[in-house]
């Protein structure tokens, strides 16, 4: 495919196909395109069955080619299932504007791009024009003037800085202020000077309108970030107290069996009259060892530390033996933290943790 | 000139039958079909080239009623002459 065919090569076809010798097609071949070359520069029109016709051009410059129908229906067979569509014009609009999309969105942002300047003459013209108003009353101008005027207004505003240009397009009230009287003025004015304002006003309320659709929009996404995080500081706020609650107080519910009975009670019941009492902290639940289940996979769960897990070995010490090589299948009894927690900063509790760890392993290390 | 008087000369010159001659040019135009229609070009030495050229679909305005006519893709067969030829042509006239 897209390749040349040789002289030789259309001759070995030929033989291959016709079952000649290649000698003899090369001879066929050559002679047929001489006759045909003959009668051409002779200035004949030569026809020939199953290929088409060849003719001088009339300045006989160059020579025309008509292929025969029956090759051009031949060669066309790939596309023989498609056939001329007549377009109605919402189709052919289609069309278009399928060709037509990546370019227009481009021209639509040049057209934004151009059109920004002229929003500043909304905000600085008033007064200006305001002033050759006044002028107009009291000596007659000429429509060339104005236009030029204007022109210059443009020009003036268009070199005006940038930090002027965007606070001029937050404020939609300012632009329509300052466009109204604007257009009050100029319906006194020539009509020429309309048609000069209508576009740039225009385009003005129209590029206005945008920035300030973005303006709202980028003030809306604040705000909403803004109530979303105070709500999610507050949910967090109420979530982490019922949690702690639910630690506390709650058995977990993934645990296998929760304890109803009290297992430390410390009540000195002589010298309650005199002595404080100590708290009683129930066991929170009772959980298994497994070979993806430690102590420290319990304490992450049940306390939200995994550095606690001394304090369940501490409760279950004396079936425990060595931490790091716990049978799976032990059950173990979590209690309530607030039995070993000394401190009220976690910090503490922490370090309190980690000392206790090397107290555990001081008598398993060698 | 036509193609029966193509076929007669050659039959003189090559000593063969008409019939053989009317099988060569039917078979050549067949290898022409498949070459061209796989878009390859086919190149007589002194006497031009056979040149396809496939278009892309592309919507067309008829003038009598102005109204948009999508065209499908087709292949176009150009002949595009030798140098030599195209030259004898040119001084012949």
């Amino acid at each position: 495919m897209n390749d040349k065919i040789t002289f030789q090569q259309l001759a070995e076809l030929l033989s291959s196909s016709t079952g000649g010798s290649t000698s003899t097609t090369e001879l066929f071949i050559k002679e047929l395109f001489a006759i045909v070359g003959k009668a051409l520069i002779n200035g004949e029109k030569v026809q020939i069955k199953g290929i088409g016709t060849f003719m001088p051009s009339m300045d006989n410059s160059t020579i025309e080619f008509a292929p025969d129908a029956d090759l051009a229906e031949s060669i066309n067979l790939p596309f023989s299932c498609f056939e001329a569509i007549e377009l109605d014009d919402e189709m052919h609009q289609a069309l278009i504007t399928d060709e037509t999309q990546p370019k227009q969105e481009s021209e639509i942002a040049e057209t934004i791009e151009v059109a920004e300047p002229a929003v500043v003459e909304t905000d600085e013209e008033p007064v200006e024009w305001a002033e050759s108003t006044t002028e107009t009353d009291t000596e007659p101008t000429h429509e060339e003037a104005s236009e030029i005027q204007l022109e210059e207004d443009i020009a003036d505003i268009q070199t005006s800085n940038v930090a002027e240009i965007d606070v001029d397009y937050n404020t939609e009230e300012q632009t329509e202020v300052v466009v109204e009287p604007v257009e009050e003025t100029l319906e006194t004015e020539t009509t020429h000077n309309q048609q000069i304002l209508d576009p740039i006003l225009d385009t003005t309320e129209t590029v206005t309108e945008d920035k300030h659709k973005k303006s709202k929009f980028a003030f809306g996404i604040i705000i909403g970030i803004l109530i979303g995080a105070v709500i999610g500081a507050m949910a967090m706020f109420v979530i982490g107290n019922k949690l702690l609650l639910s630690q506390t107080n709650m058995p977990n519910s993934e645990s296998e069996e929760i304890i109803d009975e009290p297992v430390c009670i410390a009540v000195d019941t002589l010298a309650t009259d005199t002595l404080e009492i100590e708290p009683v902290y129930e066991n929170i639940a009772v959980d298994t060892v497994k070979q993806t289940r430690f102590l420290t996979t319990m304490a992450r769960q049940y306390y939200n530390q995994m550095l606690y897990w001394v304090y369940i070995y501490e409760e279950n010490k004396e079936k425990l033996g060595n931490p790091n090589v716990i049978k799976p299948g032990t059950t173990v009894v979590i209690p309530d933290i607030r039995k070993y927690l000394k401190s009220d900063t976690d910090s503490l509790n922490i370090e309190h943790a980690k000392l206790k760890a090397v107290e555990i392993y001081a008598p398993y290390q060698k | 000139m036509d193609n029966k008087t193509i076929v007669n000369n050659l039959s003189k010159k090559l000593d063969r039958e008409p019939k053989e001659i009317s099988a060569l040019i039917d078979g050549l135009a067949a290898i022409i079909k498949e070459k061209c229609g796989n878009l390859s070009e086919i190149a007589i030495p002194g006497f031009g080239t056979f040149v396809p050229a496939k278009e892309d679909e592309k919507v067309i305005t008829d003038l009598s009623t102005g109204k948009k006519i999508l065209l499908p893709p087709q292949i176009t067969l150009n002949f595009e002459p030798s140098i030599v030829l195209r030259k004898k042509v040119a001084n012949n006239q």
